[in-house]
């Protein structure tokens, strides 16, 4: 029963922070310096006559007062899924056009952040374990490199290195423009692509997940229940999977969850470096074209993603850790 | 302990059907590595750009990409020739004027069709013409001056009236020919939104059949084309999100094709073995242009928010004299240019010289001269000159394009021979979309700019009207005498009168200063020598090879061998991921065996 009402508040606090997100956005906007005739028409304002700007403002509904009028439009056409009209792609919904985009990030993102996840909670354990061992000084050497370099810069050497000299990789783009592939040619050619762009973004993480894994693990490993647990004459093996990592593993996934903003920013950078056509790609077109449907519902979608990482932490932290869901 | 045997026995069976994968897997691998029949790979063709395609709506076009779609799927009453770019057969054949100089009768040829396998006839023409006047496409209809009708007897000919003699119908007219049978029953409103793709029904060599959004579009050729064949099967134009990636892509061979390369990546690519780097032709030019906004009714609406200094002629001069274009030419392009005088570039015909009496050159002392004579004189010593009688110093606002970087190092130049003339420039970079916020607003005082000029001056004359205030105009630029001789040169009555007056009005922006033309800019290109010949360039001296006014390179690019042109995907092949598959579940599962042989004889 406790468990439920912990897992129902968690849902409700984000919910909460979701809806204040939506209104949020719809006010940073409408203070956005700009002229909506201007950016709908493309073309100077000074072509259309008085009647036809105004036209356009009430086929927007642009006429109508801010509050409550185009807000209550706003939340309504929001839950329905309907995102506006986007200036940048004209005839395509900013819905038709964040799907288009969509499975491509998610397949960049959530596949190195499993990578990265994974290697460096790995990693990180057997540094820990085994500290001053010639593993732990290297592999730790080598996250202080990788956590410290800059995506794009580390993007850009990959991309020099294993596209353009050696020439394994493609250099950029999503799928290959050669026509008549079959199932498997298909398959390996996405994969082929997304390789450099994964690995950048993987290897931009692993290492600042690695050095928290391990630094928790040593101080976990310093625990008085972990003596305890070796003083009851438990196998190391045993006190390590049971005692100690499932302890350590709780502020790392905290900084997982925390990070899946900025990995979510790692994949702009990443995505443009690779001509990567996806939802950072987008964003970046979004903004220099100052398309403020699309830029709207990119900011929507972006927050929903980092406050659903969040919860999922959340609910997740309360199912390794029995005293925060009793708390 | 039973339950000890029990897992015991299930790890054996994991570790059999562990096995057994692997088995199935080395099979596999071994299936993948044998080389597959291979297809006839087709001839492809790939251009690669910056900028993304937002339509293939001929009557919305705006950007590079969409014009160099529309040139290969649609056609044009007439065409550039690719040598000099004058006037030759299009869809008309041949062409008579009436004796009063107002009626045109076009022969058009029957053998062209539409992609679905319609006919072309003079009827489309007339159809297209009068849809783009009678609707009020006020972007195109420009190029249909006087119109009076447009008729079309029968399938061969199209009779083209006008209200007053116009050799606009030889400009060419750049409107591309829309089938009346797709079009035909659409509202203004429709037509606009009309998003012509997928379907698309067009007349040119090639047919659009595939657009992958922010990836790339496919054309296939057409083998029924009026004008023959490509010598290639498929043409595809692959979006990068930037300039780095588009030139790494064609040193990776990936792309064939790559134009607008900036200078320092084009400086580079002009060692490579298998590239070939071509300096295009200078249509265009970047300009430094100076808020003039007068008594128009748009500048009324909109007060400019400007220096007063600007509005005066001395000043600009001076200005103009202090620009070294032969430094901007040399340290900002790299050499690929040449220095800026009027604004129809010199690969035109149509480009007026300024006489050497008229010439404006780089001279820092003459601009003091002419400063210290209007007045303009540093009163408080601090290096800065004051409006004449003292008062507000002359400090500019300067925009440069965060956009285009040659800009902002002009900027900088610039900025700097300006001040030793005791005028202060501050160059503020900021971005396309901000600086024509700023444009609209007329709050600005000089601003750096560029334009594309097409073979026909009409357009580009245009620009300097004091009625495209608010619209196409970079300055506001007032004068009645200017606006004369532009309504003058559209109803010359000869090529050659015609010619003078361009001429005039060119030499008038040259001497009232609006705006300076800085330089016209080299377009720089490159392609895939060890893969592809046959490029027809326009002109033909110094000319674009691809990116041209027409179509005439892609239908004579071909590969230099067969296999030269086919196609495959780059990466790691099929075989050699499986292997890298295998070789992973084949350390896994040594690594569990192991695991699971130690713990079993540990529990022993």
């Amino acid at each position: 029963m406790r468990a439920w009402i912990y897992v129902a508040r968690k849902v409700l606090h984000a919910v909460l922070t979701l809806a204040f997100v939506l209104v949020f956005n719809f006010f940073l906007f409408r203070v956005m310096p700009s002229d909506p005739v201007k950016l709908l028409t493309r073309t100077s304002s000074a072509e259309l006559s008085e009647a036809q700007q105004r036209e356009l403002l009430h086929d927007y509904g642009l006429d109508e007062p801010i509050f409550p009028g185009q807000f209550l439009d706003y939340v309504g056409d929001v839950l329905r899924g309907d995102l506006g009209i986007s200036f940048l792609f004209p005839g395509e919904s900013v819905m038709e056009i964040f799907l288009r985009n969509l499975w491509p990030t998610v397949l960049l993102v959530g596949l190195s952040t499993l990578f990265s996840t994974l290697i460096g909670i790995g990693t990180g354990i057997w540094s820990g374990w085994r500290r001053q061992s010639a593993f732990d000084l290297a592999s730790t050497g080598v996250s202080l490199f990788l956590y410290a370099m800059p995506e794009f810069w580390l993007g850009m050497m990959l991309l020099i290195v294993f596209a353009t000299t050696l020439g394994w990789f493609p250099t950029g783009g999503r799928i290959s423009t050669v026509t008549g592939l079959s199932g498997v040619e298909h398959l390996v050619d996405v994969v082929n692509h997304l390789f450099l762009p994964c690995l950048t973004l993987t290897l931009a993480y692993v290492g600042e997940y690695h050095l928290i894994m391990r630094s928790s693990l040593l101080d976990v490993l310093g625990e008085d229940y972990v003596t305890t647990a070796r003083a009851k004459g438990l196998r190391e093996k045993v006190v390590l999977r049971r005692h100690a990592v499932r302890n350590a593993l709780l502020p790392t996934i905290t900084l997982i969850a925390l990070n899946f903003g900025f990995v979510l920013g790692g994949a702009i950078t990443v995505e443009l470096v690779f001509s990567y056509q996806g939802l950072g790609l987008l964003t970046y077109e979004a903004l220099t074209a100052k398309d403020y449907p699309l830029l709207q519902g990119l900011f929507l979608f972006f927050s929903a993603g980092v406050i659903v990482a969040n919860l999922i932490a959340d609910l997740l932290y309360g199912y390794l850790d029995p005293r925060v869901r009793e708390a | 302990m039973g339950g000890t045997m029990a897992m015991r026995i299930l790890r054996r069976g994991a570790a059999a059907v562990l096995g057994g994968l692997l088995a199935v897997g080395l099979v596999g691998t071994a299936a993948a590595q044998t080389p597959s029949p291979t297809s006839a790979r087709k001839v492809t063709f790939v251009v690669g750009l910056t900028n993304d395609v937002r339509t293939f709506n001929p009557l919305k076009a705006i950007e590079t990409p969409e014009y160099e779609t529309l040139a290969v799927t649609y056609d044009t009453l007439l065409r550039w020739a690719p040598d000099d770019m004058s006037p030759m057969p299009g869809l008309a054949t041949d062409w008579t004027r009436s004796s009063d100089g107002l009626t045109w009768t076009f022969t058009i040829r029957d053998d062209a069709t539409w992609s679905d396998g319609e006919p072309l006839t003079a009827h489309d023409i007339a159809f297209t013409y009068r849809f783009i006047v009678d609707k009020g496409f006020s972007s195109l209809s420009n190029y249909l001056p006087f119109t009076d009708s447009f008729e079309a007897p029968d399938d061969t000919t199209l009779i083209w009236r006008t209200t007053k003699p116009t050799t606009a119908p030889l400009a060419p007219p750049w409107i591309y020919i829309l089938p009346e049978h797709i079009w035909g029953g659409m509202t203004k409103k429709e037509a606009k939104q009309f998003e012509n793709f997928p379907n698309t029904v067009g007349s040119g060599p090639f047919r659009l059949v595939e657009w992958k959004k922010g990836d790339f579009w496919r054309l296939e050729a057409r083998d029924d084309y009026w004008g023959g064949a490509p010598h290639i099967d498929e043409l595809i134009f692959r979006v990068f999100a930037n300039d780095e990636a588009m030139v790494n892509a064609l040193k990776a061979g990936e792309i064939d094709f790559a134009e607008a390369i900036p200078t320092d990546l084009f400086a580079a690519l002009q060692g490579e073995p298998n590239i070939a780097t071509h300096v295009g032709g200078a249509a265009s030019f970047t300009q430094m242009s100076f808020n003039m906004c007068g008594d128009q009714a748009y500048c009324q609406k909109n007060p400019p928010n400007r220096h007063p200094a600007v509005t005066d002629r001395a000043v600009r001069l001076a200005i103009a004299h202090a620009i070294d274009k032969q430094a901007l030419v040399d340290r900002v392009l790299r050499g690929f240019g040449t220095p800026g005088t009027t604004v129809i570039p010199p690969v035109y015909p149509w480009h007026y010289d300024p006489a050497p009496d008229e010439l404006i050159d780089f001279d820092l002392d003459e601009a003091n001269r002419i400063l210290d004579e209007a007045g303009y004189r540093d009163t408080d010593g601090d290096g800065v000159r004051e409006m004449p009688g003292g008062g507000r110093p002359l400090e500019f606002r300067f925009f440069v394009r965060t956009e285009d970087a040659n800009s902002v190092s002009a900027g900088k130049l610039i900025a700097g021979w300006l001040e030793q003339i005791g005028i202060e420039v501050r160059p503020e970079a900021i971005t396309d979309g901000k600086l024509i916020d700023q444009w609209y607003a007329n709050d600005y005082d000089l601003y750096i700019w560029g334009w594309g000029v097409e073979p026909d001056p009409d357009f580009q004359l245009s620009t300097y009207t004091s009625d495209q205030c608010g619209v196409w105009s970079d300055t506001c630029y007032n004068n009645p005498e200017y606006d004369r001789l532009y309504l003058e040169q559209k109803t010359a009555p000869t090529r050659e009168e015609r010619m003078a007056i361009v001429h005039e009005m060119q030499r008038i922006i040259y001497r009232d200063i609006p705006e300076i033309v800085l330089y016209y800019d080299n377009d720089l290109q490159a392609y895939r020598k060890d893969r592809w010949t046959g490029f027809v360039e326009q002109p033909s001296d110094q000319g674009y090879l691809l990116f041209q006014f027409g179509n005439w390179s892609y239908l004579n690019v071909r590969p230099v061998s067969e296999a030269a042109g086919a196609a495959r995907p780059r990466g790691i092949p099929p075989s050699v991921w499986g292997a890298i598959v295998v070789g992973i579940v084949i350390v896994i599962g040594a690594v569990a065996l192991a695991r699971r042989r130690v713990s079993e004889e540990e529990r022993a």
